[in-house]
């Protein structure tokens, strides 16, 4: 990796107590983003995401930890350095968009090159207004008003906002979660395809795992304050290392059992075969079956590995694919099979767990 | 790009910590001064000057205590605010269910009288009554003998409950002022379900609408009555005739005696007891407010209310609302009647042919009436201009900033609310006596600057939470200073809002007697006390020339703002 264009470095934020426990917001995060990577943030609501994004913008003084930007430390509590937010050399879409209403869009977008740190000679406002505008495809509305622009377009305005300058870092607070399905469905390739195509480092903050997935580059997933794991989208998403990031990603059937010897794990299903053998023999675990990790068999299968008799007790046709609910002994499985599969109701079937995609988490008592 | 950083603890931005502090020590001496000074005052005995000497007494709060006659004094106040603050929010309450939940006609000019109402000094109005129904010869009084063949006079301005009866329809403008805003933000959705559901419209408003703004209305009651408490002009010139002292006239007759040596020892004793009755009541409304927290029925969300159709009922309604108004614009016609004769008689046909302007052109040629309105419009501009300058910094410092300092700024500039004016103008006589200021214009300015501060930094405050947070940060995102971001962004959308608190505290102060008339000198004159010195000297035809110029001169600063904030109102925002 080259030399990360931004460093967070053991960042804690406490909060003044308002009960009677002050729980850390920002408890010890750490991490790197890479020149041009689109980095995201994900996290249920009060993980600390937004904090962590609010420090890194220096709206909110971190507590203790260090953030450097390209070489250059813009809070450091050790040696009581912090360096306002407008002096940081940002770009960044709000959650309201914060588009100044008393203003056309064209004076909007104009602000940071006249404001900013990096001011630009007069001659030049107007063509780059006019390059960002476009560039969001909204060069005929310079003139017009903030306040009568639409939801999407309010996004935009905020979007060429951000990047009229070229910040070194582009700063992202859910600026999709208050679009419609179908406008934020467009959005959010158009988005990536912008930054990428720019070679702009970019920070996400969402609580929408479908988005970090389609999205970024690199996913951080936070709880209560702490990054839980960090990496690509298909990586957390196949390979959790909890049952929180199991959970969060998606929906997973979590089945209690202890580890025999490796890859082999005992559970109310029985003894499961398991590639997976990061969990030593005599743990405690989950094991995690996505719902597309296990085959539903009709008729007989004794031939087969991992296997367990059910009954379908719910059929759930959602259009793309059919959720299917099985009762297997005492556990119950939420599994999905294509549209076009013709199981009944009441049904007895043999459900096999595919023993290469079944992982093992710690079985931490917390299911998240 | 290392020199860009800068110090962590001087973090919160350049000048900003300098400029707090500096607003921090003016607040503190104009509010925490007086207040000291006065409750020093209180224990000091009877006969001495303040500042003379360290003997300490607690005669005066033993004489407030033990005295028969300060027992009715009490029960006189609390009567003479629970009856007027009762029937005057009553009315405004069905008055701004008409305007706001209801098509009936006319009630858009119904809101703008409304708001432009505080362009009448409630010293006019008082003036007007006793014109109207005074037993000697108030024309309602003589109407009704000719009509009735009446020997007694029907009506006397000079009881209880002629008092309680013109306070409440003064209450009533105030009033509907903040209860329609609750009527106006109530979720139509709410009605509409009680519709669905099989309700009437009766039904409706009694079963829903009531119900949910009742919290709203009680805490607007319990701010009333502490209004109602402090206030002074009417009590003064109605109550005092009729022998019906309250708490704030007392305090006034004690510090400024018609005859004998003023008791400044006595008075602030009963300032502070005053003072403890507002906090008190201050505590209260702060319960009921959150209690009616509890009941929001504020979405947030954009929506026009529905209104109910009033059928059948839409002239009914209309004609009980034109009779308020009928009652408020009696005493300014009846005033108008009286500056127009040399000599005040009876309004007939017979004495409209000797009517004329000419009193207008005496008391404009009066050299202390030109005094007295280049004082006042110095006064009010200047008192204005710097209760919105300091009003807007406390708030942006309390609301954006958050420092320790700057939340104290704020809890003590909102303290002058519980402060009754009559109260705090004492204190500042006390304070100022023996400076250069006193018997000076500056004098009044400081006092309308200390006791307007509270309301203009709640003005302001309550404007500023309504601009999201995030518009002033994407500014410092966008690389702004936090002054380009307050010149930029934050003061402009304010703006509408600081003209609006500012002709707020230009009308309030142009109408003032309480601070005027405690600090009146010969030398620091202005409308409302020349106004009150030529009734009683008396000068009829002059006082109510001066009064109606007072009130023209108001009205025409007041009227059009309201106009075009009731078109942009009822345009939907």
């Amino acid at each position: 990796m080259a030399e990360p264009v931004l460093t967070i470095a053991s960042l804690t934020k406490v909060f003044p107590a308002i009960g009677p426990a002050s729980q850390p917001a920002l408890n010890g995060v750490s991490f790197d983003v890479a020149q041009g990577e689109f980095f995201t943030l994900l996290g249920p609501s009060g993980c600390g995401k937004t904090t962590t994004l609010q420090c890194i913008a220096g709206l909110e003084v971190p507590s203790a930890g260090k953030i450097t930007m390209g070489g250059q430390t813009v809070f450091s509590s050790e040696h009581h350095l912090m360096v306002p937010a407008n002096k940081r050399d940002l770009g960044m879409v709000f959650q309201s968009y914060a588009i100044w209403p008393h203003m056309t869009v064209f004076e909007n977008v104009a602000f940071p090159l006249i404001h900013g740190p990096r001011k630009v000679a007069r001659s030049e406002i107007e063509p780059r207004v006019r390059e960002a505008l476009a560039r969001v495809k909204l060069d005929h509305l310079a003139d017009r008003p903030a306040p009568l622009l639409s939801g999407g377009q309010q996004q935009r305005v905020a979007l060429a906002r951000a990047l009229v300058h070229t910040p070194r870092l582009l700063l992202l607070d859910e600026p999709l979660s208050n679009l419609d399905a179908k406008l934020r469905d467009l959005m959010r390739s158009e988005l990536r395809a912008l930054v990428k195509s720019l070679g702009i480092t970019t920070m996400f903050v969402t609580h929408d795992q479908v988005e970090a997935m389609s999205m970024s580059d690199r996913v951080a997933l936070m709880r209560d304050g702490r990054i839980v794991q960090i990496g690509a989208p298909r990586d957390i998403y196949l390979k959790p290392t909890s049952a929180f990031t199991a959970n969060f990603m998606g929906h997973s059937n979590m089945v209690p059992g202890k580890v025999r010897s490796t890859g082999v794990v005992e559970t109310a299903l029985g003894v499961l075969q398991v590639d997976d053998a990061t969990q030593p023999a005599g743990a405690t675990v989950f094991v995690i079956v996505r719902p597309q990790s296990a085959v539903i068999h009709r008729g007989n299968a004794d031939d087969i590995l991992n296997r367990c008799s059910a009954r379908i007790t719910d059929l759930n046709f959602i259009g793309d694919q059919i959720e299917v609910d099985a009762q297997c002994g005492s556990l119950h499985l939420r599994l999905v099979v294509d549209s076009y599969g013709d199981l009944r109701l009441g049904e007895q079937v043999v459900v096999e767990l595919l023993r290469d995609r079944l992982v093992l988490v710690p079985h931490d008592g917390s299911v998240g | 790009m290392m020199a860009a950083s800068v110090d962590m603890r001087a973090q919160r931005g350049d000048k900003q910590p300098l400029t707090l502090w500096l607003i921090a020590v003016l607040v503190s001496v104009l509010i925490l001064g007086p207040v000291l000074v006065l409750l020093r005052t209180s224990v000091s005995p009877a006969g001495s000057m303040p500042f003379d000497g360290w003997h300490v007494t607690l005669e005066h709060y033993t004489s407030i205590f033990t005295r028969a006659e300060n027992l009715r004094l009490a029960a006189n106040t609390m009567l003479y605010a629970l009856g007027s603050v009762s029937i005057g929010v009553a009315i405004a309450t069905g008055i701004a269910w008409a305007t706001e939940r209801t098509d009936m006609p006319g009630r858009m000019v119904a809101r703008v009288m409304m708001f432009s109402w505080m362009a009448v000094p409630p010293l006019v109005m008082g003036f007007g009554w006793i014109l109207l129904i005074n037993p000697g010869n108030g024309a309602l009084n003589a109407l009704a003998k000719s009509i009735f063949g009446l020997n007694d006079p029907l009506f006397t301005i000079y009881s209880l409950w002629s008092l309680i009866a013109i306070t409440a329809l003064a209450v009533v403008p105030t009033a509907f002022v903040m209860v329609s805003g609750l009527m106006r933000n109530m979720d139509p959705q709410l009605e509409q379900a009680a519709t669905v559901h099989g309700a009437s419209g009766a039904v409706i408003a009694r079963r829903i609408t009531l119900p949910l703004v009742a919290p709203g209305v009680l805490s607007v009651a319990i701010f009333m009555f502490m209004a109602v408490v402090q206030a002074f002009d009417l009590p003064l010139i109605i109550g005092l005739t009729a022998r019906i002292p309250v708490l704030s006239t007392r305090i006034y007759l004690l510090s400024s005696p018609d005859a004998g040596i003023p008791n400044y020892g006595l008075s602030s004793a009963f300032g502070v007891v005053l003072l403890a009755v507002a906090a008190l009541l201050m505590w209260g409304y702060f319960r009921a407010t959150r209690l009616s927290e509890r009941f929001r029925v504020v979405t947030g969300r954009g929506f026009r209310p529905r209104r109910i159709a009033l059928g059948g009922w839409r002239w009914p309604v209309f004609a009980a609302v034109s009779f308020y108004f009928l009652l408020m614009v009696l005493p300014l016609a009846m005033l108008f009647w009286a500056s127009l004769l040399p000599s005040y008689r009876l309004p007939s046909l017979d004495a409209l042919g000797s009517a004329n302007f000419a009193s207008y052109a005496r008391v404009l040629g009066q050299g202390t009436v030109q005094r007295a309105i280049v004082n006042t419009i110095l006064l009010v501009l200047v008192s204005a201009s710097i209760v919105m300058a300091l009003s807007s910094l406390i708030a942006w410092f309390s609301v954006r900033g958050r420092s320790v300092l700057g939340r104290f700024v704020d809890v003590l500039s909102f303290a002058p609310t519980a402060v009754p004016p009559i109260v705090m103008v004492m204190a500042i006589l006390l304070l100022y006596l023996q400076s250069p200021l006193y018997g000076t214009l500056w004098i009044l300015i400081l006092g309308h600057v200390t006791i307007y501060i509270a309301f203009g930094t709640r003005t302001m405050g309550g404007a500023l939470m309504q601009i999201h947070k995030e518009l002033a940060d994407a500014a410092a995102i966008s690389g702004a200073g936090w002054f380009t971001s307050l010149r930029c962004i934050t003061l402009p959308l304010m703006w509408p809002h600081i003209l609006n608190g500012w002709l707020w505290v230009v009308a309030h102060s142009a109408r003032d007697l309480t601070i005027p008339l405690v600090l009146m000198t010969t030398g620091n004159l202005v409308v409302a006390t020349a106004l009150w010195q030529m009734w009683d000297f008396p000068d009829l035809p002059g006082a109510s020339a001066v009064a109606m110029l007072l009130v023209a001169g108001l009205l025409v600063l007041v009227v059009p703002l309201q106009i075009y904030a009731a078109r942009r109102g009822d345009r939907g925002q």
